[in-house]
């Protein structure tokens, strides 16, 4: 698929970079990273210009976060009452909804930026959980430019080494959200014990 | 140790989940970026390989080579830039195949490269 779209590059340019990237928001996976990278190289080779590419792409996920956010408002409430009364989900979402409030705003910015393979699930849960728009929004735009900018220019830096560079990226993008998960999770599962045993050394 | 993963399988079994899966993946992508590190710190294998995607304009400057050579090598006009045609579609227009235009731009970017 990757050399499908990469092939339509050239031809359709930062529009079809915008169309992709919104869809993409959704959980679509599509080799954006891949595709900035190399809208960047084109844009070193004056195939494409830069701060189109950049305003493409931000623009792009900027609508796609909104609409990510919009579903879950509507879709979402419903779905997570009747998680809520599950057994098997319900501590976990009420803990995931009192952990998003507190933290939401970092959540955003670095599910949309350094960890973005999460990005999708951050997008519903927030909306679903109610969190604010104005908030939202105020993580997701100014996190957008940054991870638009940040691919952009290094693909246009490194426009000769394309493909080490995404492998790279790729690899190192995917490790720092494993290690994220993995200790978020780590930590949430130690106090779930300790408070288990704190009630049961009262008792 | 067994009574935790017992409780928490029965509290939590969502986060349980996701810490297992998450720990197996940090040790994928640690084994892949460590590997991409030994084998992409050989300059031979940064080079992008040369694919139908590219347009002329990004395959000579990714090769180091001038843009206007390999366009005049492959008889396009060096003076149509920007929103360039892909090497597929030039292969395309021309009824040869995409394999036999990447060979011939490949053996144009070498002889540049070698300042013929």
């Amino acid at each position: 698929m990757t050399e499908t779209l990469l092939a339509l590059l050239p031809i359709y340019g930062v529009y079809l970079l915008a169309v992709l990237i919104a869809i993409s928001c959704f959980g679509v996976p599509f080799p954006t990273a891949m595709l900035v990278l190399a809208a960047g190289a084109l844009a070193a080779s004056a195939d494409l210009v830069l701060w189109q590419v950049i305003a493409a792409v931000t623009i792009g996920f900027v609508i796609g976060d909104q609409g990510v956010y919009a579903l879950a408002r509507r879709a979402g409430p419903g779905l997570l009452a009747r998680m809520r009364t599950a057994k098997s989900s319900a501590a976990t979402v009420a803990r995931a909804e009192k952990l998003l409030n507190r933290r939401g705003t970092l959540a955003i910015f670095l599910s949309r930026t350094v960890i973005s393979p999460l990005g999708p699930y951050v997008g519903y849960i927030s909306g679903a959980a109610g969190l604010g728009w104005a908030r939202f929004t105020m993580a997701s735009v100014p996190a957008a430019v940054v991870w638009s900018s940040f691919y952009a220019a290094l693909g246009n830096a490194f426009a000769a080494q394309l493909s080490a560079t995404s492998a790279l990226l790729g690899n190192a993008i995917g490790l720092a959200s494993s290690i994220t998960v993995m200790l978020v999770s780590a930590l949430w599962l130690r106090r779930s014990w300790a408070r288990r045993q704190a009630s049961t050394h009262k008792r | 140790m067994i009574r935790a993963v017992r409780y928490l399988s029965r509290r939590q079994p969502l986060v349980l989940a996701a810490f297992v899966i998450s720990t197996a993946c940090t040790g994928y992508f640690g084994v892949k970026v460590w590997r991409n590190a030994v084998y992409f710190s050989d300059p031979v294998h940064r080079a992008t390989p040369i694919s139908g995607w590219m347009t002329p304009g990004y395959a000579a400057m990714s090769s180091g080579v001038e843009p206007a050579a390999l366009l005049q090598a492959l008889e396009l006009d060096p003076s149509v830039r920007r929103g360039g045609r892909t090497l597929s579609e030039i292969a395309r227009s021309r009824d040869v195949p995409v394999s036999e235009l990447l060979d011939e731009v490949e053996s144009i970017l070498a002889e540049e490269r070698s300042g013929g």
